[in-house]
């Protein structure tokens, strides 16, 4: 037996401690006294705590007791032997590391051991600095997994916590659809009740109210319907973040052709100059972009009528990942110290009684934009007209 | 009025809303013939001579139902599905005249059988011109279907 406490060892053999304790546990196990005394000692010398078994059945009872960090075990022992005490450090605490010490002998069951999940094992007598390797070596594998472990443990953790979010959320956006579907439903109906009973009003007792009256019940009416209006706004706005995106190929110039002779159909021959540049086409929820080019050009009319010859220009094309288009307008424009404004729900750069508007439309644009990838912005002077900026990303193998 | 003659079935549980319907309809003369109930239990009752309407056939039904989809005891949606899916009502057109236009009050709507789906408008302008309009086709351009 070369066993002995004389070997001095190089310092880098020292065990880190830090996430094994500060003493790691070590069960020594084999019912040859002399070499379970002798190795224990040698290790208690090494810093490490160590318990002294000289029977399988003691060795049972230790580690019922406790979780060591690494077991040294005979594989022949009377009663209950290495095998078993193998099976019952698996069994209890699977990230300790078993080691066997075994003969020439029995080296084939040594093999087998390992097979079983035994980390490493060393043949009697051994050199005092292969003994210290091997369980140093040992304790690093623990180290590593306890590690892992950890990590893993901190993952389940944060997918769980993440999980839990995730639930609150839908839970919160059924809650969100919920609200304006009974919004949908039931607070329109005392509007309409307001506007038709106003409008009775003044149709069977006009000869009883006099100009005044007659004026009066009409803000009523305009009020109303400028509330009718806003919820259509808010329930379109809010549906726009939850339906669900359908994309495809849309065709922007035909897009804004159409649009835009819509818009011109409501106004007088002439009344509004317009240009349509031919456009990329870009991939998107047809409907949705729809919307956009609707709303900036219903701007664009809507705030250059004031013009002495309005005008409304739509163009655009690709600028690297992206295609970016542009509606500009000779109209009143903006102050571009408000721009940041622009976009917010309910922000209006001007008087309702100027020009008419809930607030939501500009919003609405953004929102869909960025449900899209994509941008908006918008450059003015006040007098001489805005323009409109938006981007859509090019999306891979898109033919444009 | 006997429930034989009833041509229009208008199911709505908002007082205001009737008032304003039976009001438009006036407008354009389709005031004859039109009975009100209040709940979808009732409609049922009418639509197959049951409960307080026993006294009348099913075969007799009316020309258009316009139905509302909040109701009180059996909604909108159990009253249409019932129309339906009944050899005796199916054929009778239904009219969903509601304030919502929630893309899935639609979508349940036309899954169900409805022949048309009408928001009704805030503006009472717009709401008269919707039901005279509505009047106008259900009642005197479409031809029922000759078992009615």
């Amino acid at each position: 037996m070369t066993v002995s406490d004389e070997v001095s060892l190089p310092e880098a053999l020292n065990v880190e401690k830090d996430e094994l304790g500060a003493e790691p546990r070590i069960l020594v196990a084999d019912d040859e006294q002399n070499i379970t005394l002798t190795i224990g000692e040698l290790l208690r010398r090494r810093g490490y705590k160590v318990e002294m078994a000289v029977s399988g059945q003691e060795a049972l009872r230790y580690l019922q007791e406790t979780e060591f960090d690494l077991v040294l075990t005979d594989l022949k022992m009377e009663g209950v032997d290495g095998i078993s005490i193998l099976e019952e450090v698996r069994r209890r605490s699977p990230l300790t590391i078993s080691i066997i010490l075994t003969g020439y002998a029995s080296l084939e069951s040594a093999i087998a051991a390992i097979r079983q999940g035994a980390y490493d094992y060393l043949v009697k007598p051994c050199p005092v600095e292969e003994l210290i390797r091997t369980i140093q070596h040992g304790l690093e594998h623990r180290q590593i997994q306890l590690r892992e472990m950890k990590t893993r443990r901190e993952l389940e953790r944060l997918n769980a916590e993440l999980e839990q979010l995730n639930l609150k959320l839908r839970a919160m956006n059924e809650e969100l659809a919920a609200f304006s579907y009974s919004v949908s439903h039931d607070l329109k109906a005392p509007l309409r009740a307001i506007d038709g009973f106003s409008r009775m009003l003044l149709e069977d007792y006009s000869g009883r109210l006099d100009a005044e009256g007659q004026r009066l019940l009409k803000v009523v009416r305009t009020n109303t319907q400028k509330m009718g209006q806003l919820i259509d706004d808010l329930l379109t706005f809010s549906r726009v973040g939850r339906h669900q995106l359908m994309h495809s190929s849309i065709d922007m110039t035909e897009l804004a052709t159409t649009e835009i002779e819509e818009l011109q159909a409501r106004l007088a021959a002439g009344a509004l100059e317009t240009k349509i540049d031919p456009m990329p086409s870009v991939r998107g929820d047809p409907a949705m972009i729809r919307q956009v080019v609707a709303n900036l050009l219903s701007n664009a009319v809507k705030f250059s009528r004031g013009a002495e010859q309005p005008r409304v220009e739509m163009g655009g094309r690709r600028e690297g990942s992206e295609h970016v288009y542009y509606v500009k307008d000779n109209g009143v424009g903006f102050d571009m110290k408000y721009a940041g404004k622009l976009f917010g729900v309910f922000e209006r750069l001007h008087n309702a009684d100027e020009f008419e508007g809930t607030g939501v439309g500009l919003a609405l644009v953004r929102r869909i934009l960025h449900r899209h990838g994509g941008r908006v912005w918008a450059k003015s002077d006040p007098g001489k007209g805005a323009t409109f900026y938006f981007s859509l990303p090019v999306i891979q193998g898109e033919q444009s | 009025m006997t429930h034989q003659a009833v041509e229009l079935l208008l199911v709505e549980d908002n007082v205001e809303d009737v008032e304003l319907t039976l009001r438009a309809l006036k407008k354009h003369n389709f005031s004859n013939r039109i009975l009100v109930v209040r709940d979808g239990a009732e409609a049922l009752d009418f639509i197959f001579g049951s409960g307080k309407y026993s006294d009348r056939h099913p075969r007799n039904g009316p020309k258009v139902i316009l139905l509302d989809l909040k109701l009180p005891k059996v909604d909108g949606f159990e009253v249409l599905r019932r129309i339906k899916s009944d050899q005796r009502s199916r054929a009778i057109p239904v009219v969903v005249l509601t304030s919502s236009r929630e893309e899935r009050d639609i979508v349940e709507s036309y899954s169900l059988g409805v022949n048309s789906y009408i928001v009704k408008p805030v503006d009472f302008d717009k709401f008269v011109q919707s039901v005279s309009e509505l009047g106008l086709y259900w009642l005197l351009l479409n031809e029922p279907p000759p078992e009615i």
